[in-house]
C-alpha cells in the first residue's frame, strides 16, 4: 500500500504539471482533493486494513495529500502569472473615463444650501413664506409709513388690491408673529421681485435670505457677531463693516459689507441689518420693553457672484449648461 | 446729491481730507458714491446718497452738521439777517392758506427794484459744481439758498401777481398751468396749487409757473418759502411725472422751523447781488406751528440695545454733538429735538443717534446668549433636498428658471394664471402655472447653442388664480437627445457610439422611469398612469398621473407645435409632479420586511395580445394568478411583427418566483405559470409562449 501512494503521487504531480489553464487545474484538484476525490477514497479505505498497518498508511496518505495541495498551489501561481502576461497590452489609462449620466447642481442652489447650513448651525429655524404676499406684511407690518419715499426702493409688481409679489423676504416677520411667541430665531430664504428692467446687475427677480432673532437680551453686538460669523464661514478670511443705513423696520439700522482680498479688496455690500424697530414688535404683539431683537436680510446672487467672479446676474436664470457645469 | 467740499467747509472747520471726509460721511449714513477730485468750483465734489428719512441732510448745512458731529466740532451757521429799508412787505403782499392740511406755513419776502442779470462767478461755479444750471441772479439765489439750507424757494415776479395776493389752495377741476419747463399741465383737486386771485401760478412744492417767472424785465420779486405736506407733494410730483429738486426735498420733510429764515437769507443775498431794496418784515402765515419735540432716552435702554455700557453723561455728550439739547435726570436724558430733525420722535431714534456717534464698528461683536434654540430646516426644505438628491443621483442637472413668465405661456388645462397688474413687458407678465414650459425654454436655449443632450430638473413654486392667488410647488424635468452624450464607446463591446446613443435616447418611458422612481422614493400610494393631455403635450403621448383619485402630475412628450415655437427641433420629454403629492406620500416611516433566504426561479414568457390590450391589463392578470409566489414582473421587450400577426403585439416578460419559506420546485412554478397561461387566454385572448 505504501508503494501505491508513491505511484499515486507521481500520477497526481504529472496531471498537475500538464494542466494548461486554471480551469483544468481546478478539475485536477477536484479529482484528487475534492469531497468525492481519490484521496478521500483512500482515507475511507483505511478501515479495511489490519489495525497495525493503519497508522503508517494514514500518515503516508496525509503526506500525499499535502504534497498534492502544495503542487496545485504552485501550479496555480504559475498559471496566474502566465495569464497576466498573456492578457495583451496594458490599458491606456489616460483615455477619458466614462460617466453616464452627468449630473450637477445650480450655483445659486449651492449658495442657498450653504447659507442654510450656516444659519441652522447658529440656531435659526428655516420657515417658508409666500412669494405672492399681502401688502400689509410687505409694508405696513414693517413700519413703512403710508406712501413714503422708502418705498421707492421697493418698486413692486402688483397682483390685486391686496397682493403683490414680495419685494423683500422680511415680509415673513408679520406672518411669524401671528403664530409664535419669543424667544425665536427665524430664517427664510426665497425669491423677491422688484419692478426693474433687467441688466447685468439688476433683475426683476432675485433671492434673499432674511433672519431675525428675538430674545430677552439681544443686542446690536449680537447682530454684529452673528453676521461676522456668517461672513467668515461663507467667505473665509474677510473684514466686516457696519455703517448706518435706513430701513423702516429696524433701528438702529445698518448696512453690512465685507472686504475680501480675493474679490478686489473693496467693500461689497451684502445687505441691511439692524435692531427690530419697537413699532414692528408692538404690531406683532411683542412687548419691546421685555424683548429685543435683530433682523437682517441679504441678497443671495451677490455671494456666488463674489465667490466665483461671475459678472452677470442673468446667467443664473439663463441656465446655459456650459455655465452650470462649471460649478 | 452733489456736495462741493469748499461749500460745506464754510460751515465747519473740518480736519479731514477728502478720503477721510468720504469715509466719515459714509459711516454716518451719508454714503459717498463717487468723488470728483475737482468740480466746477475747483474743489472736490462728493456725490452722496441721503437716506429717505434724513431730509435734513439734503443741504450743505445738513452735511456740515453731520461732519461737525462726527468730529465733535462747532457748526458755523451763516447770517439769516436781512438789511431791510423798504416799505413793510405786508403792504405789498398778502397770503392766505386755504388748506392747512397740505400747507403748514407760507412765508414771503419782497425785494423791490432788482437788476436781473447773471450771477457772479463764484455762485455760478458753486451751483454748477452742485449740479444745477445757473439762470439769473434771482433764480440762482433761490437755488443757492435751497442747496445751502435744504429749504426750496421760488421767486415770483411780484408785478405779475395781481394785488400781490397769494392763495394756497387745492387746484380746481379743469385748471391748468404752464410750468417753468414750458409744459401745459392739467391739475386736479388732489393737488395743492399756489394761486393768485384767479388762477394757479405754481404747483406747490413742485415747480413754478411760466407766466409769473422772473425774467430780464422783472423789477420786483417775491420770494416764497413754504412748508408743504410731504405725502401731498410726493403724490403731485408723481401724478405730473415731474420730480424736481424741490419736490425731492419736500417729500423728505423740510425743516418747518426754517421757513422764514430761508426767505430772509435769500432776500439779503438778492440785495447783495442784484441790488434793490428789501421790504421790511416777512409775510409769514403759520397754519401749523413747528414744535420742538421733547423725547427722552434711558442710558440703560441704550446700553441694552447697543450691547455696551453707556453712562447718561456719555449719551448726552453724543447727542449734544448732533445739536440736540439734553437735560440729564438720573438714568434718563430729556432731549429737545430741533425742528429740522423730524425723524426723531421716539427713544429708539435717539438710541440710534447714540450708536451712530459711538460708531457701529466700535460696538463689540458677540453671539446670542440665552436659551438655546434648535436650528433646523423647514419640512418642505428637507423634502426638497431629498427630491434634489434623488434627481441628481439619476444624472439630472438642476436649473432655476423665472417665476414671472410671458403672457399666455401654456400651462395645465383649467388653471388660471396669476396676472401682474403692471407687467414689465409681454415677456414678464404673469406667474408660471407649471415648471415644464420654463424647462423646455431652457432646453431650447441650450439646443440653440449646440447642446443636444440634456436631462434637467427644477424644484420651484407655481401659482394659479382662484378666488385669491394660490401658491404651491412642484418638481419637473425635461429630457432631450440621449443620456449617452457623445462619449466614446469601447471597441470590445462591438457597439458604435451611435448605437449607444440610440439605446439611451430620451423617450416617454425614460421620463416615466424618473417619475416612477420619485413615486417609489416618496411612497406616493396607488400610482396610476392614464392617457392624458394638455396644451403642452403631444396628443397620444402623454399620461396623467394619479395617486388614487387625485391628479398629481403629468408625463409625456412635449407638443411639437410648442417646441417649434421655441425653435427646438428635436423631441423633448417632460414630467411634472405636485409637491403636495410628494409631501403627502412621505409621512410615514417605512417598516422592514425580511428578505427571503431561498433562491428565486425565473421564467421568461412572451405574451401575444391584441394591440388594444394594455400592459397594465396583462400584468394585473399575471399578478393575480401569480399570487404570493410571484415576486417580480420585469418587462424586457415589446415586439410587433409578422411572427405575432397583424393587430397584435408580443410582450416579453421575465417573472421571478420566490417563497419566503422554502426552495420552490420546478413543478410548483410550472403549475403557477400554467394557471397564468389559461387565465390570460380566457380573459385577454392572449397566447403565452415560454422561452
Amino acid at each position: 500500500m505504501l508503494q501505491d501512494t508513491e505511484v499515486l503521487k507521481t500520477d497526481a504531480l504529472s496531471e498537475i504539471a500538464e494542466a494548461r489553464e486554471l480551469s483544468a487545474l481546478e478539475q485536477v484538484e477536484t479529482r484528487w482533493l475534492g469531497r468525492k476525490g481519490r484521496i478521500t477514497a483512500l482515507l475511507r479505505s483505511v478501515g479495511s486494513l489490519p489495525a497495525d498497518e493503519r497508522p503508517a498508511f494514514g500518515q503516508s496518505v496525509n503526506r500525499l495529500k499535502a504534497a498534492i495541495a502544495e503542487a496545485v498551489a504552485a501550479r496555480r501561481a504559475e498559471l496566474q502569472a502566465a495569464g497576466k502576461a498573456a492578457s495583451g497590452p496594458a490599458l491606456d489609462v489616460t483615455l477619458p473615463g466614462r460617466l453616464v449620466p452627468r449630473a450637477g447642481g445650480h450655483p445659486l442652489r449651492a449658495a442657498i444650501a450653504e447659507i442654510k447650513r450656516i444659519f441652522i448651525g447658529l440656531g435659526f429655524e428655516v420657515v417658508e413664506s409666500p412669494e405672492i404676499e399681502e401688502y400689509r406684511f410687505n409694508f405696513a407690518a414693517l413700519n413703512y409709513p403710508p406712501d413714503h419715499p422708502a418705498m421707492d426702493e421697493q418698486m413692486s409688481f402688483f397682483i390685486d388690491d391686496e397682493h403683490l409679489l414680495r419685494t423683500q423676504t422680511t415680509a415673513v416677520q408679520g406672518r411669524v408673529f401671528l403664530e409664535r411667541k419669543p424667544p425665536m430665531r427665524i430664517c427664510t430664504i426665497g425669491r423677491c421681485f422688484r419692478y426693474e428692467a433687467v441688466d447685468a446687475t439688476h433683475g426683476h427677480t432675485f433671492h434673499q435670505v432674511d433672519c431675525f432673532a428675538i430674545d430677552r437680551h439681544i443686542t446690536m453686538a449680537d447682530l454684529k457677531g452673528t453676521l461676522y460669523q456668517f461672513a467668515r464661514e461663507m467667505f473665509g478670511d474677510v473684514e466686516v463693516r457696519f455703517r448706518r443705513d435706513f430701513f423702516p423696520f429696524v433701528e438702529p439700522g445698518a448696512d453690512f459689507a465685507v472686504r475680501w482680498k480675493q474679490a478686489g479688496d473693496r467693500w461689497l455690500e451684502l445687505g441691511g441689518a439692524g435692531m427690530i424697530h419697537p413699532n414692528v414688535l408692538r404690531m406683532g404683539g411683542i412687548d419691546p420693553e421685555e424683548w429685543t431683537g435683530f433682523a437682517f436680510g441679504m441678497g443671495i446672487e451677490r455671494m456666488p457672484m463674489i465667490k466665483h467672479g461671475i459678472n452677470d446676474l442673468r446667467l443664473f436664470y439663463e441656465n446655459d449648461i456650459r455655465f452650470l457645469e462649471q460649478f | 446729491m452733489r456736495i462741493p467740499l469748499d461749500w460745506v467747509h464754510e460751515y465747519v472747520d473740518s480736519r479731514l481730507d477728502v478720503a477721510g471726509t468720504s469715509e466719515a460721511l459714509t459711516m454716518m449714513g451719508l454714503e459717498v458714491e463717487e468723488v470728483e477730485q475737482e468740480g466746477a468750483s475747483g474743489s472736490p465734489v462728493l456725490d452722496i446718497t441721503v437716506m429717505s428719512n434724513r431730509g435734513d441732510c439734503l443741504s450743505m448745512i445738513g452735511v456740515a452738521r453731520e461732519l461737525a458731529a462726527e468730529q465733535d466740532l462747532p457748526l458755523k451757521l451763516p447770517s439769516f439777517e436781512m438789511e431791510a429799508s423798504g416799505p413793510p412787505a405786508a403792504s405789498l403782499a398778502s397770503i392766505e392758506i386755504q388748506d392747512p392740511d397740505l400747507c403748514y406755513r407760507y412765508a414771503a419776502t419782497v425785494v423791490l427794484g432788482v437788476r436781473v442779470g447773471p450771477s457772479p462767478d463764484w455762485m455760478a461755479r458753486r451751483l454748477t459744481a452742485a449740479g444745477m444750471r445757473p439762470i439769473n441772479n434771482i433764480v440762482d439765489v433761490t437755488n443757492y439758498v435751497m442747496l445751502e439750507t435744504g429749504q426750496p424757494l421760488h421767486a415770483f415776479d411780484l408785478r405779475l401777481l395781481p394785488g400781490g395776493r397769494i392763495v394756497v389752495r387745492r387746484a380746481r377741476e379743469g385748471e391748468t398751468i404752464r410750468t417753468l419747463d414750458g409744459v401745459e399741465r392739467q391739475l386736479s383737486p388732489e393737488m395743492l396749487a399756489i394761486c393768485d386771485e384767479s388762477r394757479p401760478v405754481a404747483v406747490a412744492g413742485v415747480m413754478g409757473g411760466a407766466d409769473t417767472e422772473v425774467t430780464a424785465s422783472t423789477v420786483d420779486v417775491l420770494i416764497e418759502s413754504a412748508c408743504f405736506n410731504a405725502a401731498s407733494v410726493r403724490a403731485t410730483a408723481r401724478a405730473l411725472g415731474l420730480p424736481t429738486e424741490a419736490s425731492y426735498r419736500f417729500e423728505r420733510n423740510v425743516d418747518p422751523g426754517g421757513t422764514a429764515k430761508a426767505a430772509m437769507r435769500a432776500a439779503e443775498l438778492i440785495r447783495q447781488l442784484a441790488g434793490g431794496t428789501i421790504c421790511q418784515g416777512v409775510v409769514d402765515v403759520v397754519a401749523r406751528a413747528a414744535e420742538e419735540r421733547r423725547v427722552t432716552v434711558r442710558a440703560s435702554r441704550a446700553s441694552a440695545i447697543l450691547g455696551i455700557d453707556l453712562t447718561p453723561g456719555t449719551c448726552a455728550a453724543y447727542l449734544r454733538r448732533l445739536c440736540l439739547e439734553c437735560e440729564e435726570e438720573g438714568d434718563t436724558i430729556h432731549v429737545t429735538v430741533p425742528t429740522f430733525r423730524g425723524d426723531i420722535t421716539a427713544e429708539i431714534d435717539l438710541i440710534e443717534e447714540i450708536g451712530r456717534i459711538h460708531g457701529f464698528n466700535n460696538l463689540p461683536t458677540t453671539l446670542i446668549t440665552g436659551p438655546s434654540l434648535q436650528g433646523k430646516d423647514s419640512p418642505r426644505g428637507r423634502l426638497e433636498e431629498d427630491v434634489r438628491t434623488l434627481l441628481l443621483s439619476m444624472g439630472m442637472r438642476e436649473v432655476m428658471t423665472h417665476s414671472i413668465v410671458a403672457r399666455d405661456t401654456p400651462g395645465p388645462d383649467g388653471l388660471q394664471p396669476v396676472r401682474l397688474r403692471n407687467a414689465l413687458s409681454e415677456d414678464v407678465a404673469e406667474m408660471r402655472r407649471a415648471l415644464v414650459p420654463g424647462l423646455v425654454q431652457t432646453v431650447a436655449l441650450n439646443f440653440g447653442r449646440g447642446c443636444r443632450d440634456l436631462a434637467i430638473f427644477e424644484i420651484g413654486r407655481v401659482f394659479r388664480q382662484e378666488e385669491r392667488p394660490v401658491e404651491s410647488w412642484s418638481v419637473a424635468g425635461c429630457l432631450t437627445g440621449s443620456r449617452w452624450d457623445g462619449q466614446w464607446a469601447p471597441q470590445d463591446r462591438r457597439l458604435t457610439p451611435e448605437a449607444f446613443r440610440r439605446a439611451l435616447a430620451a423617450d416617454f418611458y425614460q421620463a416615466k422611469g424618473i417619475v416612477e422612481a420619485l413615486c417609489a422614493r416618496f411612497d406616493i400610494p396607488d400610482v396610476r398612469f392614464v392617457p392624458g393631455g394638455g396644451p403642452c403635450w403631444r396628443r397620444g403621448h402623454c399620461a396623467d398621473i394619479y395617486s388614487g383619485d387625485t391628479l398629481i402630475g403629468q408625463v409625456g412628450e412635449l407638443a411639437p407645435e410648442f417646441r417649434d415655437s421655441l425653435d427646438l427641433k428635436v423631441p423633448a420629454f417632460g414630467f411634472e409632479i405636485s409637491g403636495e403629492a410628494i409631501a403627502a406620500g412621505s409621512g410615514e416611516c417605512r417598516k422592514w420586511r425580511p428578505q427571503s433566504r431561498y433562491p428565486a426561479t425565473r421564467r421568461d414568457l412572451a405574451v401575444a395580445v391584441a394591440e388594444d390590450i394594455s400592459y397594465d391589463q396583462v400584468a394585473a392578470v399575471i399578478r393575480e394568478r401569480g399570487g404570493d409566489l410571484l415576486e417580480e414582473i420585469n418587462l424586457f421587450d415589446v415586439y410587433r411583427g409578422e411572427q405575432v400577426g397583424e393587430g397584435r403585439k408580443s410582450i416579453g416578460l421575465s417573472l421571478v418566483f420566490r417563497s419566503g419559506e422554502r426552495t420552490l420546485t420546478d413543478e410548483e412554478v410550472s403549475a403557477v405559470v400554467e394557471g397564468i397561461r389559461s387565465e390570460l387566454l380566457g380573459r385577454l385572448n392572449a397566447t403565452l409562449r415560454e422561452s
